[in-house]
């Protein structure tokens, strides 16, 4: 069933782009670049629902209304979701592209495997997943070389006696830009935690990625790294990237502006004057729903 | 970032250990089966399927074996998925006698002894040509594409299939290759030599199979254009003057091996992929995809069935009076039958 619907059309394709290009590396290059572009949508999507959510975690009034209600947790939640309604933003609304889009990375994951077949059994069980009018016979043996690299083994560009790891330190290197120039903004208090989560993430993250490079077949390495790149390209088109915070000479992002104090509470918050508090650019379906704000003398 | 690290995770799980699937490869000797499985090389008492000892001692999930070795004269040759080659005391794996580690890429296919030089095929696109005393390279054949079939050495000649629609015959003193027979497919099965003919007959994923003169490269014939054949993955065999091979779809097929003229066909009922195997005077096996093993004997009402428990890839190995079926997919790696089709000992590795 799997196989089926998602892990053959994901490896016929791939062939029929090998056929095409006969290039296996730009066919691998070819396929992840087209997977990321039909995934485009879901990726936009699940970016600004997360972007509207840290908008409205950075909110004074949603912090202020979780402050107020922190011991009753069954008001705060009540609460909570009001403030959801309120500003249009749905809690599951990166929950569910993401979903959507982690069977398609999987399956193009195994499409790549099972092209790259190098025993016996690996050429039978490819054999079997070509469609008829893609003619096995046309396509094999596919050729692993491509540049330097055998896409079939570990990639280790040799100079002198030392192989070095190219793919995997450019997967490293890919997988860090991508990880800083998408982390939220740090905030002070009850964001602390998730701060220093992201944080280590944006550790570990490379590292993993570029030990599973080192590891495995230079072909897997070849759509971490173009993976990696299309993403960042595509975060950076949408306008989300932070530049400054891998390239020091860059100015920062803008990331705070002065907003009124939205109440949508009770009357208990007359007194409170106009607060100065610096919020992450709120996404323009948030800012259309938002309230007209109401300023205080 | 969640979905990342969620791929990640999962990738991470995926491709963790053994990164490559293959069949059990078998290898029969006067006393000893080894096989070659993930993790491990086995070396068994062929008598009683007993495990004598195994290599490495401790099993690592960074090494991987598959190829079946080649064993002569108390030593065992064979080669990893962590590029290496070994040769090591028959009488315990874990005796090495020297490692080459020159490769780039994984051995999976049987190496070939000729004389003082052991010939191991790598998927780096490279013949290598080891010394069996001192384990260092005599020479190396640069290729196209991975090789993964075993080669067959002829005097001073070495046959070796390539997978780039080519089979390749290489001077064994120097490795040079002498001339290459062109195929329409991919070669993925040694090819067979015929001594008393001097001819090569071989099979190729371009639906064919050729007989070419090994002296001269000439084609002696070809068989398959319009004849609906399938691909064909294995080794053909020469029983009775009929050269007899199968292919993917089930079809076994004889041919005059002079000629290349249809003698025979007939239905394996399902696909296979092992083809024949020549059980000397008697007949032969086909084994089916699925299990099914069946005998064609040459005298009537010899014939019979039995079914592995198992899918088989690979061709049965017949020594002496044993059958030897490698299988994946099954509760054990080697399943024995008699030669009249009784069950024997099977091998499952110790959990």
């Amino acid at each position: 069933m799997w196989d089926t619907i998602i892990v053959q059309p994901f490896t016929n394709l791939l062939l029929l782009i090998t056929m095409l290009v006969n290039n296996f590396g730009i066919a691998i290059i070819l396929f992840t670049i087209l997977i990321k572009l039909i995934t485009y949508p879901l990726t936009a999507k699940q970016l600004k629902s997360s972007m509207a959510m840290q908008d409205l975690q950075n909110d004074p009034q949603y912090k202020k209304t979780m402050e107020k209600y922190k011991d009753n947790k069954e008001k705060a939640a009540e609460a909570q979701m009001r403030i959801y309604k309120e500003k249009g933003v749905s809690p599951f609304g990166s929950c569910l592209p993401t979903l959507i889009q982690f069977p398609v990375i999987l399956g193009l994951y195994q499409g790549i495997m099972r092209v790259m077949a190098s025993t016996p059994l690996e050429l039978v069980k490819l054999e079997r997943l070509v469609y008829p009018f893609l003619d096995v016979n046309k396509i094999l043996p596919i050729q692993n070389r491509f540049l330097w690299m055998d896409l079939g083994q570990p990639d280790r560009m040799l100079i002198g006696s030392i192989g070095i790891p190219i793919l995997a330190i450019l997967v490293v290197i890919t997988t860090f830009i991508q990880s800083k120039i998408m982390q939220p903004p740090t905030q002070g208090g009850a964001n602390d935690q998730s701060a220093a989560m992201n944080s280590s993430m944006t550790m570990m993250m490379p590292l993993m990625m570029g030990w599973m490079a080192y590891q495995f077949s230079a072909g897997l390495a070849l759509y971490f790294l173009t993976s990696n790149v299309t993403t960042i390209v595509q975060y950076a088109a949408m306008g989300r990237a932070d530049w400054s915070k891998i390239l020091p000479w860059v100015q920062p992002k803008e990331t705070g502006k002065i907003t009124p104090v939205i109440d949508l509470e009770d009357d208990d918050d007359e007194e409170e004057e106009q607060e100065v508090v610096k919020t992450v650019k709120p996404s323009a379906r948030s800012a259309a729903k938002r309230k007209r704000p109401k300023r205080k003398k | 970032m969640a979905l990342l690290v969620l791929a990640g995770a999962v990738l991470t799980g995926c491709a963790a250990g053994v990164r490559a699937e293959s069949t059990p490869g078998v290898t029969v000797t006067d006393d000893y089966v080894y096989v070659a499985y993930m993790n491990s090389l086995y070396q068994l008492d062929r008598l009683n399927g007993s495990q004598v000892s195994i290599f490495p001692e401790k099993a690592s999930a960074n090494l991987a074996m598959y190829a079946p070795p080649v064993a002569e004269n108390g030593y065992v040759y064979f080669g990893d998925l962590a590029n290496e080659f070994h040769k090591a005391t028959a009488g315990n794996l874990t005796q090495m006698v020297w490692t080459f580690d020159q490769a780039r890429g994984w051995f999976q296919a049987k190496p070939a002894l000729a004389g003082d030089i052991v010939i191991a095929p790598s998927t780096d696109r490279n013949v290598y040509a080891i010394r069996t005393e001192s384990g260092n390279l005599d020479w190396v054949y640069e290729g196209e594409y991975a090789f993964i079939a075993e080669p067959v050495i002829v005097g001073d000649k070495i046959i070796v299939s390539a997978q780039d629609r080519h089979v390749l015959v290489l001077d064994r003193i120097s490795g040079q290759e002498l001339y290459r027979t062109e195929m329409t497919g991919a070669v993925l099965s040694a090819p067979l030599y015929d001594v008393e003919t001097g001819s090569v007959f071989v099979g190729s994923l371009g639906r064919e199979m050729i007989s070419f003169d090994l002296e001269t490269g000439a084609v002696n014939w070809v068989y398959g254009e319009g004849k609906d054949l399938s691909t064909v993955w294995a080794t053909p065999i020469l029983l009775d003057n009929q050269l007899i091979f199968t292919d993917t779809s089930g079809k076994i097929i004889a041919l005059d091996p002079k000629t290349g003229e249809e003698l025979w066909q007939n239905h394996a009922g399902g696909r296979v992929i092992a083809g024949a195997t020549l059980v000397e005077d008697k007949g032969f096996l086909v084994a089916r995809e699925d299990g099914t093993m069946t005998f064609y004997a040459l005298t009537q009402g010899g014939d019979w069935t039995v079914t592995v428990p198992g899918n088989i890839y690979s061709k049965p190995i017949v020594g002496g009076n044993q059958i030897f079926v490698p299988v994946v997919k099954a509760d054990a790696l080697l399943y024995t039958y008699s030669t009249s089709g009784v069950p024997g000992w099977s091998f499952s590795p110790a959990k």
